[in-house]
C-alpha cells in the first residue's frame, strides 16, 4: 500500500536523523515541511513568526529524533505535535499583541514536492475524524477547530463568545467527549 | 462543572485538554506526573495526540522560505560541510530504498554493534566488531539470503575504498578475524559506513562491490 511506504520511508528517515544522517533529515524536511509550515502559519498568522517556530520545531526533531521510537505515536503525528507545540509557545510568548488576524502575507506558494502528510496521516483516521466533527454542533465543532487550528486558549474563546471561562470550558469539555464516544464507535 | 462526569470521563477530558495545551500550569503538571506513571493514561494521550492531528488535514501544504532550512541547518550543524553518502553507496542506497538501521547501541570506542536488514531478502543480521580484538562477528537473526546470491558486508571509511568483512552467515553465527586494511585506530570509526551487497554465491569475485546495496548504516562513537 503506497500509504505504509511512505509512512514507512518518514519512520526510516526519522530514525537515521536520530544517527546524525543530515541527507535523511534533509529528506524528511522536504517531505514535511509543507504540513508543517502550514499549521504554524495557521497558529501564528505570521510569515515571521511561523519562520522561527518551524526553525524550532526542525531544532526539536533533530535533538529529539531518538526518542520517536519510543513514543509510539505514528509519525506525522509526532512531527504536527511538535509543530503546534513551537508555535503555541511562540504564540502564548508574544502575548496579547500576536491576535487571531489575517495572515499578513495572502499569497501561499506551492509546496516543493508531493505532500505526504495526506497519505500518511492515514485517511481512514482523518475521515472518522471528520465525520464526528460533522456529528458536533457547528458551534463547538469551530471552537475546537480554533483551538487546534489557531492556539486560541479557554480565556480568548470565552472572550470570543462572550460568555464566563468556565462556562466555555465545560461546554468544550462535553464536545470532546461526544468526539471521544463517536470516534471509538 | 464536571462533578457528574465518571472518573473516566475525567481524566479522558483532561487528556483531551492537555493535548491542546488548554490546561492551566498547575492542572497540567500533576498530570504529567501521573502520565508518566500509568501506560493506560499514556496510551489514551497519544489516541487523544492522534485524532486531534486529523484537524490538520484540510490544511493546504506551504512552502517555507528557503531561509529557514539554512537556519536550522546553521543551528543544527554548524558550519562542518554536510556529508552525503559516498557516491556509489548513496545511488545504492536510493536504489535499495533506506533499507537497513535498526538500531545502533553506542559502546565504548572500541566495540561497535549493528543490526543490518537485507531489503533484497528480509534477512536480519546482528553485527558486533571489536576493534582491540580485531574480531567480527555476525550472526543470522532472521530470514535467509536469496537462494544463489550471498551478502556481503564491508568497511567503508569516507573518501576510502570499501573493505571486504566476509560474506554473512546462511545460519547461526560465524566470528572472523577483521582484515589488517581495518585499521585499529579507536578514533576511525567515526562516520564509517556498514554496508551490506547483494552478490554472487561465495561474494564478490573482484575483491570490490559488484551488486546493489541492501542495507547500511554508520558507527559512530559518542
Amino acid at each position: 500500500m503506497p500509504r505504509d511506504a511512505e509512512r514507512h520511508a518518514v519512520e526510516e528517515w526519522i530514525a537515521r536523523t536520530a544517527l546524525g544522517d543530515q541527507a535523511a533529515f534533509d529528506a524528511l524536511y522536504a517531505a514535511t515541511s509543507g504540513r508543517l509550515y502550514a499549521l504554524c502559519l495557521s497558529v501564528l498568522r505570521s510569515r515571521a513568526e511561523a519562520d522561527e517556530a518551524l526553525q524550532d520545531c526542525y531544532l526539536r526533531v533533530w535533538r529529539g529524533a531518538g526518542r520517536y521510537a519510543v513514543n509510539g505515536l505514528s509519525p506525522m503525528t509526532w512531527l504536527l505535535t511538535i509543530a503546534r507545540n513551537c508555535a503555541i509557545d511562540r504564540r502564548r510568548a508574544a502575548g496579547p499583541a500576536l491576535q487571531p488576524a489575517p495572515l499578513d502575507d495572502a499569497a501561499a506558494l506551492p509546496a516543493p514536492g508531493p505532500s505526504a502528510e495526506a497519505a500518511m496521516l492515514g485517511r481512514e483516521a482523518a475521515s472518522r475524524l471528520a465525520s464526528c466533527m460533522a456529528e458536533l454542533d457547528p458551534a463547538r465543532a469551530e471552537a475546537l477547530r480554533g483551538v487546534y487550528l489557531r492556539g486560541m486558549s479557554y480565556a480568548e474563546t470565552a472572550e470570543a463568545q462572550g460568555v464566563p471561562l468556565n462556562t466555555i470550558r465545560s461546554w468544550l469539555r462535553r464536545g470532546l467527549l461526544t468526539l471521544r464516544a463517536c470516534v471509538n464507535r | 462543572m464536571t462533578d457528574r462526569d465518571p472518573p473516566r470521563d475525567e481524566d479522558e477530558a483532561l487528556l483531551a485538554e492537555y493535548a491542546l495545551g488548554l490546561l492551566p500550569e498547575a492542572e497540567a503538571a500533576p498530570l504529567a506526573r501521573r502520565i508518566a506513571a500509568d501506560p493506560t493514561l499514556a496510551a489514551r494521550l497519544r489516541a487523544w495526540q492522534e485524532d486531534l492531528a486529523g484537524l490538520a488535514e484540510g490544511l493546504d501544504d506551504v512552502a517555507p522560505p528557503p531561509r529557514v532550512k539554512a537556519a536550522i541547518d546553521r543551528a543544527a550543524h554548524g558550519a562542518v560541510p554536510r556529508r552525503g553518502l559516498l557516491g556509489w553507496l548513496g545511488a545504492g542506497v536510493v536504489a535499495a530504498g533506506l533499507a537497513g538501521v535498526v538500531l545502533v547501541r553506542e559502546w565504548p570506542l572500541l566495540r561497535h554493534r549493528v543490526a543490518l536488514t537485507a531489503s533484497d531478502s528480509g534477512a536480519v543480521y546482528d553485527i558486533a566488531l571489536d576493534l582491540r580484538a580485531r574480531r567480527l562477528t555476525a550472526e543470522l537473526r532472521e530470514g535467509a539470503p536469496r537462494p544463489g546470491r550471498d551478502a556481503e558486508l564491508w568497511w567503508i571509511a569516507p573518501g576510502g575504498q570499501p573493505i571486504s568483512l566476509g560474506v554473512m552467515p546462511h545460519a547461526g553465527a560465524v566470528r572472523r578475524e577483521l582484515p589488517d586494511a581495518v585499521p585499529a585506530d579507536p578514533a576511525a570509526p567515526g562516520g564509517v559506513t556498514l554496508a551490506l551487497s547483494d552478490e554472487p554465491a561465495g561474494g564478490s569475485p573482484t575483491g570490490q562491490p559488484t551488486g546493489p546495496v541492501v542495507a547500511s548504516d554508520t558507527l559512530t562513537t559518542l
